[in-house]
């Protein structure tokens, strides 16, 4: 499927979502995935999920990571980010977690996306919400406990769709 | 039934399901990219509706998987890499705030 198709589809269900209910059917998760981190998405601020992810050790910035997300947006419930690391991802060194963070949106921990050395290349894409204008900081660790914190990006949002006042 | 009422039936039906994309041609030992659309909204004001993770298995077993919070995108729309050892049934599984879950899968076919 094409790109274009993919956002084609996302528009009609974004339509969809407001007024129909969702018909889903329990089954369980893969078996090998981690509990939700119900703590750190509860933090209001970008000190608690730091505090409650890595007990505020020191984040210093490395240009191993990089990102990719618009400096200003007109859409901010929907904002693509893309991010890459620049590390091994052997068997035993690898990243293991890339965590997005949007400073300044009532829950600033937006994903952890979960990696493994089978993805051969530690990146990722999605899209987050960015209410207010914000810095947007990406942060990945790898399975050693070592961490990698990009350069926040700043992201302006223009006043639109999604955007807080 | 209305023309509209069977429209909105089969629309409905569209909500949780998940397309998945993927190369056509992977070679072996090459690292392509899986794309997973979700059609899903996400709440955030009370943080009621939206979809808390997402796996992506080969053949059953989980190679990543993300948590999100109320703060990623309705309809998420996710990529991630994967080294193309073998052919096999890629599959994304996801649970939303609610207990629900789904997924979909496509058949990866990796040229010898």
């Amino acid at each position: 499927m094409h790109k274009r198709d993919f956002l084609r589809l996302s528009a009609l269900g974004t339509s969809l979502a407001l007024g129909a209910s969702l018909i889903g059917t329990r089954i369980a998760m893969a078996a090998n995935a981690e509990g939700w981190p119900a703590q750190s998405f509860a933090a209001s601020s970008v000190d608690q999920v730091l505090q409650d992810l890595f007990q505020m050790r020191t984040l210093t910035e490395s240009d191993r990571v990089h990102v990719l997300v618009a400096k200003e947006v007109d859409d901010a419930l929907s904002v693509p980010v893309s991010v890459s690391v620049n590390h091994p991802m052997t068997d035993d060194d690898y990243i293991a977690r890339i965590y997005v963070l949007v400073d300044h949106n009532p829950t600033p921990l937006a994903s952890i996306f979960h990696c493994s050395p089978a993805n051969g290349k530690a990146a990722c894409y999605q899209r987050v919400k960015v209410l207010h204008d914000s810095p947007l900081r990406v942060i990945a660790q790898s399975n050693r406990g070592d961490i990698f914190a990009a350069k926040p990006e700043w992201v302006h949002v223009v006043k639109g769709k999604g955007a807080a006042e | 039934m209305s023309v509209l009422g069977t429209l909105g039936s089969r629309l409905t039906r569209r909500l949780g399901e998940v397309q998945i994309g993927l190369p056509e041609n992977a070679k072996r030992g090459e690292i392509i990219e899986i794309r997973a659309l979700i059609l899903h909204p996400s709440q955030s004001e009370d943080k009621t509706l939206f979809i808390e993770e997402v796996a992506f298995a080969l053949d059953g077993k989980t190679f990543c998987h993300f948590d999100l919070s109320s703060m990623s995108s309705a309809n998420p729309y996710l990529a991630v890499p994967l080294r193309a050892e073998k052919s096999g049934m890629i599959s994304a599984h996801w649970r939303n705030s609610q207990g629900q879950a789904g997924s979909g899968q496509k058949f990866l076919r990796i040229a010898e």
